[in-house]
């Protein structure tokens, strides 16, 4: 609460009174030392009665951000009883088991074995209950707008949240095409082949924790989610945001708590040092590796809402000029170019003369990331 | 007759010439006055004068002869005869006493009249009624302009011999001479000035009344007087018995001058003294600096075996120690946040300052209470004699210093005010979030002085310092800094003085938000602290002094108060139990000079420090790692119940050996305790950092140093080298468990962990103090190391090994360099160097929740960029006249002239798929300042 904020302050002072405050993009030293350190992403659904583990493998900074998958181990949930429950391998190195009533009086530990004979054990952890998700709302605001939940446990007992959310938006390319070009000739699109109108899915990239444990009641309010900028395509059409909150434990909030500070907010004056994060697993082979990611259960609330842009007051309705402009392609040159030429459509009346085009990102919306094909849940 | 006309005539004469002073009447006591004298009978007189004061003299003349003398004794007090005559006239005779003094005598009907400076004119001139004839007689150089007065005077003092006691054949033994040095122009007593014989070398230094006694071997000396900021003057003495002498010194009414060497550089070699550092306000204002202020932390920097984690921060490392192990004293009151505006400027208004010494090792038994360095800055009392102002106008400050006597040499005030107009700047930016921004900054420097008699004095200092900010956002932090202190001066005889002195500081920060009416709230945190003391001084003799004292401290800590701050607000009160405790101290500390080459000093402080109730303490389960599932239990202590005790003895022991006479060798070695800590898992220091008191769990902190070191002066004390080298090991310091919490937690011991460190490093320094080009250049190598080894791996960091502390930068280099175009125009540059301070970087990315995280390494295995910064700076005075309304001088200076951008820090932030690394610079291209200073 303090810190980040300090922070943002610090660069502001500094900028003001000195006007010379300076971010650079800073190039690490490459290390030589190999990375081999396993990370699990693993949670018990006590909503869908699911069990979903990821693991992957951490490297070096130098190389591309592929994560390789940790394939062929073996995995499973044990309850404090003794009870196991095999995870079965899913392409990827994700291992699921789905079908599973999960017990929330009970504890829960996750035991992996490695192909590389490793054996892995996370500490017992609760299934933790839900808060009551009870809005998801917007608030105008003058550059922009911002997403925010109100969330409340009436029960009492959960005091930490994380969210996250899932942000669906329609938009449509700068032109439409109603012809695409094969061998130089032009033909008309199929309704199915037009690549106008996209949907486009984002997960958060934040980490989104929030506790009520300074608080009398067990309420947070006007959580803000995410924030979409004056003039953003997002809300140029339809805009959609599922929004999913989850009960944690203490133990939890405070590694995502560590993990948000020292890789979103550092580098300022006042941050706190950054230090080595690790979670509630652990190496029972060799106790001195270290093993990343965390194994949590709990139950899980979401709740979706729409924004249209007539919802939105009227400062707020506006799209950031695409610099889109069109071309015209005579049909004579036509028959030289190849089937990446987009055309939006002719000219010449009551004789075509030749075709109108632009750039492909101007004609083509899945170039913007994302697909022609609408969701099912979309109205 | 004819020569009494010609006389007056020509005084007379000299006297039109220049046209300055009442002449008129000396015109007429001329006329009148030569008729009785013509035709009188000469009166001879004889007699044996020997080492009798002016006053006998007069009275055997008196006794003698029907001469009556008319002066003023306040002239001639210091003025011995020593004639033997017979049948003089009277006029030989005086010229005799007079010889080598500013008097004069005129006499007039028997009447002697004894005049400073200028003679009275008892005759006419000779070709008065004479018109056209001529005579010729040498000018008398009059010197009229007060400076020049003044240099001759000064030059009189300086080569007058000033005779004590009964002369005698036999000159063996000692005498003592005793006497006060004093500012000649605000009558401020100096204090910590230097009077010397070379040959043999010997002598004190004055007390805090600017008093000193000195034992000499009897016979002829030339006496050298020498203080920081001063003129350094000389006085020839003749010693055959015990005697006093007051000594005016003038200040150095020429700023550009480098007095700090010149003053310090005899010391440096002969003092006991080791690993200080001295600075004055006029050193310090000669340094080019950012933002147009002239700032002490930002100087001290500049020594040897200094170093921050950053700039724009204010927290010293002194020789691998922690920021909060310096004892930062301001008129011996303890500053807990010696920083404005996240430390782009110190709390200290230089306009107030006196002098600032820093303590690296030898720390004397007199202080206590941080383990790596004291601070001890000092204020100037206020103007004895006349009301003056000073002040300065600077991009970002504004500041105004008043002072002057409330009773005139007795009592006098100063009251200094500081403040930034950075609120108006931001008001007038083009940015909403900017313009919603506050951040605003004040302080008050206050004291006043009172002379009750020469034998008692009393000072009050007060200081105030609050700095309030606001973000675009919605939190408001404010903090501030308040002190005070009392202090009695009491001489008992003039080998005995003492003071008691009281004082009291309050530290408190707070921030609140409202932005949002449920989640409003409002946190503060205060620390107080109350602490009296009395000190004696007791000089057996000039080799041999002894100084005892001692002293209580009561603490007083409010760690946390988290209140809702609106109707709606849901937070829930919380308030962390306040802390007590209370440490006192007693100590002995003995200066003793063996002989002309050996000199010892040994202290002993013995400190005893309890943590009281109230307070409700948690027990944990043996054998578990301190954590709340752990906690097995709540003891409950009563209002003043101990909680725990620590105490112990702190030795201090410094030698020297002059191996000639310009140079030394010097060894120290000191034990400090410091039972309160800062706590800051940041790496630098920030106003909501909190203290804490040393409790059963965080235990006290204490560390020794040992320090040897080596110094010659050349080229006739011109050039001054030294080579320091140090080694300390420190106990309990404190570490802090991975991603520990500070801020209202009501069981710190399970975040914060005792760590061991320990620090070497070796100083080098060459200075010039004189000639045209002055400066210093020094390089230090110096490591500092942190271990944490705990019972539990999460009470290990870095597996239990030494890792080097956050400001471990082990090469230094600094660079001060002055250059004199005249006396009116100088010009400054500085250079820095240091290694890249240590930090944790990122080892390893990896994915969770769908977005790329970093791993980062073991703790400080990584190091940010070397820093390298050049500064330059002009400075422009007025000119030199005395007496002018208002003297003003100018000062252009370009920080970071190379804008060079220095990293302060790198960090990675995870955005989408990508890590990406970024460089923070804080001043990142040169930053010109214009600044103005005043004073009239």
């Amino acid at each position: 609460m303090a810190t980040n904020r300090y922070s943002k302050f610090l660069w502001l002072a500094a900028l003001v009174l000195t006007i010379s405050n300076c971010v650079e993009p800073y190039q690490l030293p490459v290390s030589k030392e190999t990375v081999n350190i396993l990370v699990v992403d693993g949670l018990i659904n006590a909503t869908d009665n699911s069990a979903k583990v990821r693991l992957s493998r951490a490297i070096s900074l130098s190389q591309a951000p592929v994560y390789p998958a940790e394939l062929k181990a073996s995995v499973s949930v044990e309850s404090e009883d003794g009870n196991k429950y095999s995870l079965l391998e899913k392409p990827g190195g994700n291992y699921e088991l789905t079908g599973q009533s999960w017990n929330a009086l009970k504890k829960y530990r996750l035991l992996i074995a490695t192909q590389n004979g490793q054996q892995y054990k996370s500490d017992y952890i609760e299934i933790k209950q839900s808060p009551q998700l009870d809005t998801v709302a917007w608030n105008a605001e003058s550059d922009g707008t911002t997403i925010y939940a109100n969330a409340h446990d009436a029960t009492g007992k959960v005091d930490y949240y994380k969210w996250n959310y899932t942000e669906t938006f329609e938009y449509n390319a700068h032109f439409g095409s109603y012809y695409k070009l094969v061998n130089g000739v032009p033909i008309l699109r199929a309704q199915s082949e037009y690549i106008y109108k996209c949907w486009r899915t984002d997960p958060s990239s934040r980490i989104l924790i929030g506790s009520s444990i300074q608080l009398t009641q067990n309420v947070v309010s006007h959580y803000p989610l995410t924030f979409l900028p004056l003039g953003t395509e997002k809300l140029s059409e339809k805009y959609s945001i599922l929004v999913r909150v989850r009960g944690i434990s203490v133990d939890e909030y405070n590694y995502w708590q560590l993990l948000q500070k020292t890789t979103e907010n550092l580098g300022g004056l006042f941050d706190p040092l950054p230090t080595q994060v690790t979670g509630n697993m652990h190496n029972t082979t060799n106790s001195s590796e270290s093993v990343l990611g965390y194994f949590s259960g709990g139950y899980i609330q979401e709740k979706r809402i729409y924004i249209s842009p007539n919802d939105l007051p009227d400062y707020l309705r506006r799209v950031d000029p695409s610099g889109c402009r069109q071309d015209t392609i005579p049909n004579a040159r036509l028959s030289g170019l190849g089937n990446s030429v987009l055309l939006i459509g002719s000219y010449g009346v009551p004789v075509t003369l030749g075709y109108l085009s632009s750039t492909p990102n101007c004609i083509d919306c899945r170039l913007a990331g994302g697909t022609t094909i609408k969701p099912d849940f979309w109205p | 007759m004819r020569k009494a006309l010609l006389e007056c005539a020509n005084t007379i004469m000299t006297l039109i010439n220049r046209p300055k002073g009442k002449i008129s009447w000396l015109i007429i006591a001329c006329f009148l006055s030569y008729l009785p004298l013509w035709g009188q009978e000469e009166v001879k007189v004889s007699g044996n004068f020997t080492s009798i004061s002016f006053d006998q003299f007069v009275k055997q003349i008196e006794s003698q002869t029907p001469y009556r003398f008319f002066y003023k004794t306040a002239w001639t007090d210091s003025l011995s005869v020593q004639l033997n005559v017979s049948k003089e006239r009277i006029g030989p005779l005086l010229d005799q006493v007079f010889t080598g003094t500013l008097l004069h005598y005129a006499l007039h009907e028997n009447k002697i009249y004894i005049t400073k400076e200028r003679q009275l004119i008892t005759t006419l001139p000779a070709d008065f009624f004479n018109q056209g004839a001529s005579f010729s007689r040498e000018a008398v150089a009059f010197d009229y302009t007060d400076y020049q007065q003044k240099g001759k005077e000064k030059k009189y003092r300086e080569e007058k011999l000033y005779v004590f006691g009964a002369k005698s054949a036999g000159l063996s033994g000692t005498a003592t001479l005793t006497g006060n040095v004093t500012d000649v122009k605000s009558g401020e007593a100096i204090v910590g000035a230097s009077v010397f014989i070379e040959n043999p070398k010997m002598g004190v230094s004055t007390d805090p009344f600017g008093h000193f006694s000195v034992t000499l071997p009897k016979g002829r000396h030339e006496l050298k007087i020498k203080s920081i900021g001063m003129e350094s003057t000389q006085r020839q003495i003749m010693l055959y018995g015990d005697g006093k002498l007051n000594i005016e010194v003038e200040e150095d009414i020429i700023p550009l001058k480098e007095v700090l060497v010149e003053s310090e550089r005899d010391v440096r070699v002969a003092s006991n003294q080791m690993g200080t550092e001295k600075l004055d306000i006029k050193t310090m204002r000669q340094m080019p600096l950012a933002l147009g202020e002239t700032d002490v932390m930002k100087v001290v920097l500049t020594l040897p075996g200094v170093q921050t984690v950053g700039e724009g921060t204010v927290g010293l490392n002194v020789r691998g120690g922690a920021t909060n192990q310096n004892l930062i004293l301001f008129n011996d009151a303890v500053v807990y946040n010696p920083s404005h505006l996240f430390g782009f400027f110190s709390t200290f208004n230089p306009d107030a300052l006196k002098s600032v010494e820093l303590y690296k090792s030898g720390i004397t038994a007199d202080y206590g209470g941080r383990l790596s360095s004291v601070l001890d800055v000092n204020t100037r009392e206020g103007n004895l004699k006349k009301f003056s102002a000073s002040g300065g106008i600077s991009p970002v400050t504004g500041r105004l210093t008043f002072e002057g006597p409330i009773i005139k040499d007795r009592t006098s005030f100063l009251i200094g005010l500081r403040s930034t107009y950075s609120d108006w700047i931001l008001g007038r930016l083009k940015y909403q979030n900017l313009r919603n921004s506050a951040a605003s900054f004040y302080d008050v420097t206050f004291n006043i002085s009172h002379k009750i008699n020469t034998k008692n004095s009393l000072t009050f200092s007060g200081y105030l310092s609050k700095d309030q900010f606001r973000l675009g956002s919605d939190t408001t932090y404010s903090y501030s800094d308040r002190n005070g202190s009392l202090k009695w001066k009491h001489v008992f005889n003039t080998k005995l003085y003492g003071t008691l002195t009281g004082t009291f500081s309050q530290y408190n920060f707070s921030f609140n938000s409202t932005k949002n009416p449920v989640n409003a709230f409002i946190m503060d945190f205060s620390i107080r602290q109350w602490n009296g003391k009395a000190d004696v001084t007791y000089l057996l003799n000039s080799q041999h002094s002894l100084k005892a004292g001692a002293s209580v401290t009561r603490y007083q800590l409010a760690p946390g108060n988290f209140q809702p701050n609106s109707p709606e607000s849901l937070v829930k009160p919380d308030l962390l139990p306040s802390e007590q405790a209370s440490e006192s101290a007693i100590y002995l500390d003995d200066n003793f000079e063996v002989n002309r080459h050996l000199s010892l000093y040994a202290g002993l402080r013995y400190s005893f420090y309890q943590y009281l109730g109230p307070r409700d303490v948690y027990q944990y389960t043996n054998g578990t790692p301190r954590q709340l599932a752990t906690i097995q239990d709540t003891v409950r202590y009563g209002s003043g119940k101990s909680i725990a005790n620590y105490g112990g003895l702190e030795p201090r022991f410094s030698v020297r050996y002059l191996l000639s006479n310009n140079s030394s060798v010097k060894f120290s070695y000191n034990r400090m305790r410091q039972y309160i800590q800062m706590l800051s898992n940041t790496t630098a220091i920030t106003p909501v950092d909190i203290w804490k008191l040393s409790d059963n769990y965080i235990q006290p902190q204490y560390g020794d140093q040992i320090s040897l070191g080596f110094y010659k002066n050349l080229r006739r004390n011109t050039i001054e080298t030294s080579v320091e080298a140090y080694y300390k090991v420190m106990q309990n310091t404190v570490d802090y468990k991975n991603g520990a919490v500070l801020l209202l937690n009501h069981h710190l011991e399970t975040d914060v962990l005792n760590a061991r460190g320990k620090a070497y490093g070796i100083e080098f320094l060459i200075k010039k103090s004189t000639g045209k080009v002055n400066g210093w250049l020094s390089y230090t190598y110096s490591r500092s190391f942190l271990q944490t080894k705990g019972e539990f791996s999460s009470e290990t960091i870095n597996d239990g090994k030494y890792y080097p502390s956050s400001y471990d930068k082990p090469h230094a280099v600094n660079f001060i360099g002055n250059y004199k175009f005249s006396r009116r125009f100088n010009f400054s540059l500085n250079m820095v160097y240091s290694t890249g301070r240590p930090i944790t970087f990122p080892i390893a990315k990896y994915t969770v929740d769908g977005v790329s995280r970093v791993f980062y390494s073991d703790r400080n295995q990584f190091r940010i960029p070397d820093y390298f910064r050049t500064d330059v700076s002009l400075n422009l005075e007025g000119n030199h006249k005395i007496k002018k309304l208002a003297h003003s001088s100018w000062t252009f200076a370009i920080y970071n002239v190379t804008g060079r951008q220095n990293a302060y820090s790198v960090f990675f932030v995870s955005q989408k798929e990508v890590i990406n690394g970024y460089k923070l610079s804080v001043f990142a291209q040169p930053i010109p300042t214009i600044t103005y200073n005043f004073k009239f």
